[in-house]
């Protein structure tokens, strides 16, 4: 019960921050300009789509166990329904993102359907076919769609928000930071409900063993088919959303990279938690923004050569106590690793300029130009993204957020266990004997 | 409401009942032929494509065949089974085409396509198509080699083939390269690629098979798929996003002569000889030298294979690091007909799974028939596109629509075997 | 509860041209307890997947309390009252002993709320002394041991008729008792039993009644007295000596020793 209590505090504290950030001038004064302006808003509030869509996969995905790859051709095709009923028909926002929904929904239904018999790797190969498909022909019929140039529509509230007191103009940030904030926890909270509802019990023993779950009488195809139209629907209205907010769609929201940083959102934070990949998302995405920007090549370097001689230091720690016969524990692994970073900083802060050196002439020999002295880190984010989705699920395959919340909500269980098993004696002994 | 202003000066009305026809038969033929099969207790894994295509080509005639007398549709690769084949998926196959073909010479008679005393404009697109389709089968070789000894498929598999392409671009360029010899790109192409394919192996995946993962299957999805991202902009952020075109590997002079002899365009005909060379090697290797004989008897039989005293383990990096090979010299013999940039990969990604699942997934002839099925289908649908603005933009939705009616009418591919 | 009546009518099953199933009829009155014996191959798991519609018989019938339940999927038969378990067994790795628990239970019933779901599981746990591991995950129990959760699996379905296929391979001592108790205590409480095993001796002792299948026919049905001296059962097995089949070496002991 106490590590409950400590998440419930944690998560509400967090959610009061992330509502106070407009306001953030007006409560702290003192803080640094340009530290909360329109980009940060911008920033935080596809975010917060992001997290709906990380977590709607990790329902599908870590909960249903269904592999599907058509996430952001169902947030397209919801975006392009309310943009071509706004340029066809002449619909507000409102309209245009209820029906988005729908069709996403229905689309979902459908794609549920037909894949009924496919699993894991087929699923996931259907799945990006369906995406690959939407997305060449919302490409090639600009007539109905804009091609490659985008669809443009109306912003999310055409003629701006008046509050009696205080009126928002349509290109205000806070009217829709709010939108999208109270849409993510809304829609965070419905999942969650729904994934501890018998709903999300039979996902995951769908999950686990399809015939298993059916001889314990799971309707299989139906919560198969459910979850594939509900996820859907969660992705297509929080798209809508978003396409009002930016005013624009373009088959580039669709492409696989988009899905993939999703799915590393997800996995991140942890597949199996809706909570954490949420969480996941919105901190990756912010990470990610803030490092497209151009980085000295000698601070890259440094923070490289520390990792590097970081993680030979550590590796050569955990050898020595090996072949001196120690046990570590936890903390001292801990500790372990604190230090070698610090020793690999203070290492690379001495070797920086004659390796940086060494490399630019290297790289003049072979391409006949200096090395510059800035790097973009637009590309390299995405690379060291790449590398960190492989680790994490070669180390860490519960994710990186997700155990952490779960070992503060079991804490004082397993020690409760232990007592328990202790108490109930033999067998256990026996069956660990056998 | 508005209307297409591009659909006016076509005949659709016609075209349209053809296509509807079609359309019906084949799903009549999907529909009931597996309901029949099942009634009668039979193998029922192939009757919806077999029925869905006799449907098509052949109407009512085909499907009251099947449903009289259900022939076993079930066919192993073997000369025996040739007459089978042809009454049941090549010749209604012939008939679907011809139909939908004489639907389009209705709906837009001037097309080059279907105009008179134009054939020769089908033809060229049809050898295009299969000058390429070796290539792509090579490719989808490597991903079906992959998966026959290791169970996965590997989302990073076009990504081998766009490092291969770029290797061999910087290796033999003249001018953003160091302009060696092509023997000596494409050596080193094989090299880079392989050497990729064994560490990724040796690393990450093999794990996974010594018992250490909890969910083997999403695991190999997810990792391969990290390795793609991974791949491509690692490159990307290298190399830059500007598009690269290799000139013709060959001296000039033989270009010159391959173009008067052959008639079709030089670098695709070199990329299909690359192709076919690189095929006799690998038919050699995997028929006549230790590690291939290893390759295939694992491929059959894992446990078998141990107990024979061939470490499956190795065996698995190994298999992993000639399917990127294979990508990437693929790679290496295309980049001189595509203009490539780091994202052909995820390209040629989804292209390898479209033939991979046609041919049916661990079949390593079915790559090569539906590499060249998808080359052709690709080459024809662009040049017959009525369209010719968005013709180009949508060639890669030809083969993927293929693949999604594949998947769903019979998931084990047209030689694949029960998984 | 209501009387139990299983009723199989003439149960035949194709594979292609292979006759797994060959008109199999049989009927159960009340809780009974009955062994399914047979060589490899007989066609016992097949029996098994047909009678809760995993597979869907090519002829015959299948009634349970005067309703017919073949061709109906497996939930609707698991929920009308027919549960089983699988020879390999089959828990939900990745979810603990209790949820493992809620799932039949709330899948019972559209309206089942979780609390008294709940509190049955509890029960359930407490009758197999299991409940000091409810919050383990599944993946952490040994093979016994997740044999036995599926017994408690099977019993939050509360089914009328159980199918346990293999419940004593590979299982320690110890808990094989607590499974004979569990079958012995559930089948008292009114509940008819159809036990699938290799193992002869336990078939043997536990079952009042004996179903004997060969080639996917069912060559014996009677008590274990009728079938150890039935001509036909000592034929098939006889008919295997040189296959080297073990059960006949077991059959023919039994015989010489009387009750085991």
């Amino acid at each position: 019960m106490k590590g409950k209590t400590i998440l419930w505090i944690a998560g509400s504290l967090g959610i009061i921050f992330l509502a106070l950030i407009p306001f953030a001038y007006d409560i702290f004064p003192f803080l640094p300009p340009g530290l909360v302006n329109n980009y940060t808003m911008h920033v935080l509030i596809i975010s917060f789509y992001y997290a709906v869509l990380a977590s709607s996969w990790s329902l599908l995905m870590g909960y249903a166990g269904q592999f599907s790859f058509a996430h952001m051709a169902f947030a397209g095709l919801a975006g392009y329904t309310t943009g071509m009923m706004g340029k066809f028909w002449g619909t507000g926002p409102l309209t245009g993102i209820i029906a988005g929904t729908m069709v996403a929904g229905i689309f979902g239904l459908i794609v549920g359907l037909l894949v009924l018999r496919l699993r894991s790797t087929y699923l996931a190969l259907f799945t990006i076919a369906f995406a690959e498909i939407m997305r060449f022909v919302t490409n090639a019929e600009i007539y109905y769609t804009g091609g490659g140039n985008g669809l443009q529509m109306d912003p999310l509230l055409p003629n701006g928000l008046d509050l009696g007191f205080y009126s928002f103009d349509s290109v205000d940030k806070i009217p829709p930071y709010f939108i999208m904030f109270g849409l993510m926890l809304i829609l965070i909270a419905f999942m969650s409900w729904l994934a501890n509802t018998r709903f999300g019990l039979f996902l995951r023993a769908i999950r686990e063993d399809e015939e298993a779950a059916a001889a314990m009488g799971v309707n299989v195809i139906r919560y198969k088919v459910l979850v594939f139209a509900i996820t859907s629907m969660v992705v297509g209205l929080v798209s809508g959303v978003r396409a009002h907010y930016i005013t624009i769609i373009s088959p580039n929201d669709m492409i696989i990279l988009w899905m993939s940083l999703v799915i590393t959102m997800a996995v991140l934070g942890g597949l199996e938690s809706l909570v954490a990949s949420a969480i996941g998302a919105i901190v990756i995405f912010v990470t990610l923004e803030y490092l497209k920007t151009n980085f000295a090549t000698t601070s890259v370097m440094t923070i490289a050569l520390t990792l590097i001689f970081g993680l030979i230091l550590y590796q050569l720690g955990i050898y020595a106590a090996k072949r001196s016969g120690t046990v570590l524990k936890n903390i001292h692994k801990t500790m372990l690793s604190v230090g070698s970073a610090i020793v690999g900083l203070g290492i690379s802060i001495v070797t920086v300029a004659p390796i940086t050196t060494g490399i630019s002439n290297a790289y003049y020999d072979i391409s006949g130009s200096l090395l510059p002295d800035q790097i973009d880190m637009s590309d390299w984010r995405l690379v060291i993204f790449g590398l960190a989705l492989m680790l994490t699920l070669r180390f860490y395959q519960n994710g990186l957020l997700y155990p952490i919340i779960q070992r503060v909500s079991r804490a004082g269980h397993l020690a409760e266990t232990v007592a328990k098993r202790d108490a109930a004696g033999t067998i256990t002994e026996a069956e660990a004997g056998s | 409401m508005h209307a297409s202003p591009l659909l006016q000066e076509f005949n659709s009305g016609p075209a349209a009942i053809i296509f509807l026809w079609v359309v019906f038969w084949a799903v009549v033929g999907g529909v009931i032929t597996p309901r029949v099969y099942r009634k009668k207790d039979l193998d029922a894994s192939s009757a919806t494509l077999y029925g869905a295509i006799a449907g098509a080509g052949t109407g009512p005639i085909l499907p009251a065949y099947l449903w009289y007398k259900t022939p076993e549709l079930n066919f192993p690769w073997r000369w025996s089974s040739l007459p089978s084949i042809l009454i049941f998926s090549v010749l209604p196959s012939i008939f679907t085409f011809a139909l939908l073909y004489w639907a389009f010479a209705v709906y837009h008679p001037s097309n080059l396509c279907v105009a008179e005393g134009k054939g020769s404009y089908l033809f060229s697109q049809v050898s295009n198509g299969v000058l390429v389709g070796v290539l792509y089968g090579l490719i989808a070789l490597g991903l079906t080699l992959i998966f026959s000894i290791l169970g996965i498929v590997s989302f990073a598999h076009g990504q081998f083939y766009m490092i291969g392409g770029y290797v061999l671009f910087y290796v033999v360029d003249g001018k953003f390269g160091a302009g060696l010899n092509p023997v000596v790109g494409l050596l080193a192409t094989g090299l880079v690629t392989f050497l990729i394919g064994i560490i990724f192996e040796r690393a990450l995946l093999r794990p996974m098979h010594q018992g250490k993962v909890e969910r083997p299957g999403e695991y190999a999805i997810l990792l391969t798929f990290g390795l793609a991202f991974f791949l491509e902009y690692s490159v990307q952020a290298t190399l830059g996003t500007n598009p690269r075109k290799a000139s013709a590997i060959l001296p000039i002079g033989i270009v010159k002569w391959l173009q008067d002899v052959t008639g079709m365009p030089p670098t695709r005909v070199i990329g299909f000889m690359i192709g076919l060379a690189v095929l006799g090697i690998l038919y050699w290797f995997l028929n006549y030298t230790w590690p291939g004989k290893a390759l295939r008897s694992v491929s059959q039989d894992k446990q078998a294979a141990a107990v024979v005293g061939i470490n499956p383990l190795n065996v698995n990096t190994l298999a992993f690091g000639l399917g990127a090979m294979l990508a990437g010299i693929s790679g290496a013999a295309l980049v001189q007909v595509f203009t490539w940039a780091p994202n052909v990969g995820a390209i040629a990604s989804a292209r390898s799974f479209v033939v991979i699942v046609l041919g049916g997934m661990g079949s390593l002839v079915g790559a090569m028939v539906g590499g060249l099925v998808i080359g052709v289908v690709e080459a024809v649908g662009v040049g017959c596109f009525p369209d010719s603005g968005r013709a180009l933009a949508y060639q890669p939705v030809f083969g993927l629509i293929i693949f999604a009616i594949v998947l769903l009418l019979k998931p084990t591919g047209l030689f694949g075997r029960e998984l | 509860m209501s009387e139990i009546h299983l009723q199989v009518n003439n149960l035949t099953k194709d594979f292609g041209g292979l006759r797994a199933v060959n008109n199999v009829s049989f009927e159960i009155h009340g809780p009974e307890l009955i062994g399914m014996i047979g060589p490899n191959g007989a066609g016992k798991t097949t029996v098994t997947n047909l009678l809760n519609g995993a597979m869907v018989p090519s002829s015959g019938t299948i009634y349970l309390n005067g309703q017919r339940i073949d061709g109906n999927k497996p939930y609707q038969i698991a929920r009308v009252g027919l549960g089983r378990t699988f020879q390999v067994t089959r828990s939900f790795r990745r979810m603990t002993v209790l949820e493992n628990m809620l799932v039949p239970g709330m899948a019972l019933h559209t309206t089942a709320n979780r609390k008294d779901v709940g509190k049955k599981a509890w029960e359930v746990l407490d009758f197999l002394t299991f409940e000091h591991q409810a919050n383990d995950y599944a993946r952490s129990l040994s093979g016994g041991q997740q044999k036995l959760l599926e017994l408690g699996r099977l019993l939050m379905l509360d089914p009328q008729i159980i199918i346990l296929d293999e419940p004593f391979a590979g299982v320690h001592p110890k808990l094989m008792e607590k499974i004979y108790e569990y079958i012995n205590t559930v089948n008292a409480q009114g509940k008819a039993f159809i036990l699938i095993s290799h193992d002869m001796d336990t078939i043997f002792a536990l079952s009042k009644r004996l179903l004997v299948l060969d080639f996917g026919s069912l060559i014996a049905d009677g008590t274990p007295e009728e079938v150890r001296h039935d001509p036909v059962v000592i034929e098939a097995y006889l008919g295997e000596e040189d296959e080297e089949d073990v059960p006949v070496v077991d059959v023919y002991h039994m015989v010489e020793e009387g009750e085991i």
